[in-house]
């Protein structure tokens, strides 16, 4: 509904003119000697975009590698949040300790549980960016 | 109080700043896009100060330190879910949502399952968590000018109402970026800068802890004004003074001898309490000891399943806030996404140190809100309360203006979102009819082809006046339903709106975003329980009177036993139904995953990187 708004302002004169493409039966292309470029064109980012076998398996492996990578994460987070509060009962030092009058487990859910959430933020970021990065890179080399 | 001018000065001017920052925007906010999403055009740095904004609440500048202040340290667990839940959001939802390239839940909704009964049915849920959120914004409002200048309590949600209406009928989401933006900032200004002078005054009174076996005390002599009628049990006895009613006697400034046992004080009546009293407590609800306070699961009846339960309510439901998802099609691109995210989680953890803070000094310096039952208001009443003078005064009009920042951003988001949502649906009905009129009405050949020319021009122009009309509606209910439901703590109905999201909406995006079985059924289906069995949840803990014990803790925090059935709901339904997995799920997860660097060949018409074209203005 809204998305054709936008597109009048569309410059397309900023885009490289499309490519000429003889269009014509491959056994033809072959006979007047392009059938190899034609061959070259189908890359794995042609499998991708058109949702073929091939480009299904490339697909799901980034998918299960950024999936990894969450639930690495997720778990880890869910193992400390979830873990903290035993610890703390569990504990008499971390139960009833102060440190400069403060009870120490005020000073671990009141200020150290952000450090671990940021670190475990910047494992997160690098680890995605460096899978798509990847994963660019396997596409635009095959 | 003697703060009145002050506190009034600095709630105009923070409403002032905010519709100022509104008309601002109101220029560029012309076209649709604008109105939902800023034209897509927002740094990451910008775009995560205006979450941030958006996302702290009431709930967060209030309501977590008057939770704190009275069920001591269980209650740190609000600020740590608040703050890990963007961690699984920037996990698993950030990049592939602003991927998909909708701009609302219900537009995810039908661009992964092709089903415009899901998007219905989002939209509904969508509208309903809104307006969930939105009554503690309003309701914290009015007890925020109750408590600085003595204003009736419709007061305070009437004048955000009407902020919010003028700031999201004129410019929508681009001015909003702005205000948020700038209202995180004096979010944290506002709670930072008194914190120092607290602390400091904290030490000079040689840094005490509340006492480990005894209940609060008053530690000087306190006059308690009561706003709204309250039964409370006194333990020892105590001589106060009282103006007003006492008992059912009516008192003017008499010494009253309170006796060991229960005792009544009408609305309006000022009890002045002498040093080292006990603080009475509510009839009903016993005090808790110093001990029990200052440790980790032992704050309520039922701490462990409490504590799990707020923690998978806020891991999960911080990824399905209308308001908050909003904000991530604003991003460029995914990677920009996961940038925000990882610089909201900064301003978070930066803002949630400072809450518990607030919520321990109030524990200490003003424990008769713990008689009142008006914990909210501790931070408001600390920087008068510690700090002497006029420096006291300009702390606490600080921190007023802060608290009325918060209220004015979230509900400004949310409005906005819930606007989108009821504009886009309200659009997509008349559509529907207004296609079934033409098919009857048109005339053929040139003439139509130009009379169609010139509805479209007039569609755009009907359709921002129509988002306008939807934002008007957005604000007006809530506003209406703050005044007639029971006042309960900021942070408890934030969480229930959290648990809400998080048993219907984030099944919906894990599922969708991971899972290529989900199909349409499974989906409404999934929602539909999840959804309603939290709403029923949150109807019986909301209206009446709260059910005590087992009972009462599985009602008020529903997310552990709701997000597990929404999931199992969602992905059993979708297992029988497997043969009507929409026949696109490969071409919208390439979409989803694939990095926007990636110029894919397109299928049919529909380009995998079509709403790049969008962000040329």
């Amino acid at each position: 509904m809204t998305g054709e708004v936008d597109r009048r302002g569309d410059p397309g004169a900023s885009k490289p003119p499309p490519r000429r493409v003889t269009v014509a039966h491959p056994r033809t292309l072959a006979s007047l000697g392009q059938g190899q470029p034609v061959a070259r064109q189908t890359s794995v980012s042609d499998d991708l975009g058109r949702q073929t076998p091939l480009g299904d398996v490339y697909l799901r492996s980034l998918m299960r590698s950024q999936l990894r990578l969450g639930l690495a994460v997720v778990g880890v987070l869910v193992l400390v949040l979830g873990g903290l509060p035993y610890l703390v009962f569990s504990t008499p030092a971390l139960r009833d300790g102060t440190l400069a009058g403060i009870p120490v487990a005020w000073l671990i859910l009141g200020v150290a549980v952000h450090p671990v959430i940021l670190i475990l933020a910047r494992v997160c970021l690098r680890h995605a960016r460096s899978n798509e990065s990847d994963f660019v890179d396997l596409i635009e080399r095959s | 109080m003697n703060s009145n001018a002050q506190s009034i000065a600095a709630v105009a001017l923070v409403s002032v700043a905010t519709a100022l920052f509104s008309v601002y925007g109101l220029r560029p906010g012309r076209a649709t896009s604008d109105f939902y999403v800023a034209s897509r055009a927002v740094s990451p740095f910008r775009n995560a100060s205006a979450i941030g904004g958006e996302y702290l609440s009431a709930a967060s500048f209030l309501g977590i330190a008057g939770l704190v202040l009275a069920y001591g340290a269980e209650m740190l667990w609000f600020g740590v879910g608040y703050t890990a839940g963007y961690l699984v959001l920037l996990a698993f939802v950030a990049a592939p949502l602003r991927r998909s390239g909708a701009y609302t839940l219900p537009d995810f909704a039908e661009a992964r399952l092709e089903s415009l009964r899901v998007r219905r049915l989002t939209a509904l849920l969508v509208v309903f968590t809104g307006w969930l959120y939105l009554l503690p914004q309003l309701q914290g409002a009015g007890l925020t000018l109750r408590t600085v200048t003595d204003a009736p309590l419709w007061v305070g949600p009437v004048i955000v109402t009407t902020v919010v209406m003028i700031t999201v009928a004129s410019g929508g989401m681009r001015s909003v970026t702005f205000v948020q933006a700038f209202q995180y900032w004096l979010k944290l200004t506002a709670l930072a800068i008194p914190v120092i002078f607290l602390l400091l005054a904290w030490r000079a009174d040689g840094a005490p802890w509340p006492s480990a076996d005894a209940p609060p005390r008053f530690r000087e002599a306190t006059t308690v004004s009561v706003q709204q009628a309250v039964r409370v049990h006194v333990e020892e006895p105590v001589t106060v003074t009282v103006r007003g009613s006492a008992d059912g006697h009516q008192l003017e400034n008499a010494p009253v001898r309170l006796t060991v046992g229960a005792h009544q004080f009408g609305e309006g009546t000022r009890v002045r309490f002498p040093a080292g009293a006990d603080v009475p407590h509510p009839a009903g609800q016993e005090p808790l000891p110093g001990k029990d306070w200052s440790r980790p699961l032992s704050g309520t009846p039922y701490p462990v399943y409490g504590t799990y339960s707020l923690l998978l309510a806020t891991l999960l439901g911080t990824m399905g806030l209308p308001h908050v998802i909003v904000r991530f099609y604003t991003n460029p691109d995914g990677a920009a996404a996961r940038r925000t995210t990882w610089a909201v989680l900064w301003l978070l953890a930066a803002f949630y140190v400072l809450p518990p803070v607030y919520g321990a000094l109030g524990r200490l310096y003003t424990p008769e809100l713990l008689m009142t039952g008006r914990t909210d208001a501790a931070v408001l009443l600390l920087p008068t309360r510690l700090v002497d003078g006029a420096a006291g005064v300009l702390l606490g009009t600080l921190v007023t203006a802060g608290a009325f920042a918060a209220f004015l951003s979230t509900a400004c988001g949310l409005t906005v979102s819930v606007a989108g949502v009821l504009g886009q649906e309200l659009g997509h009905i008349r559509a529907g009819l207004r296609a079934r009129l033409a098919r009857h009405r048109m005339p053929v050949g040139r003439p139509r082809r130009r009379r169609m020319w010139r509805v479209a021009r007039l569609e755009g122009r009907a359709d921002v006046l129509r988002l306008r009309f939807a934002g008007v509606a957005a604000a007006c209910v809530p506003c209406v339903l703050s005044l007639a439901v029971v006042h309960r703590p900021a942070a408890d109905v934030v969480g229930l709106a959290f648990a809400v999201a998080a048993s219907s909406f984030s099944p919906l995006l894990l599922l969708g975003i991971w899972w290529r079985g989900l199909t349409p059924q499974g989906a409404v289906a999934g929602l539909l329980v999840g959804g309603g069995a939290t709403f029923g949840a949150v109807a019986f803990t909301m209206v009446g009177r709260p059910f005590g014990g087992w009972m009462g803790a599985v009602l008020s925090r529903p997310a552990a036993w709701s997000v597990p059935l929404a999931f199992v709901v969602m992905m059993g339904t979708s297992w029988l139904t497997r043969s009507s997995i929409p026949p696109t799920t490969a071409r919208t997860l390439v979409r989803l995953h694939a990095p926007e660097s990636l110029v894919l060949p397109r299928r049919g018409s529909a380009a995998v990187t079509a709403d790049d074209s969008r962000r040329i203005e």
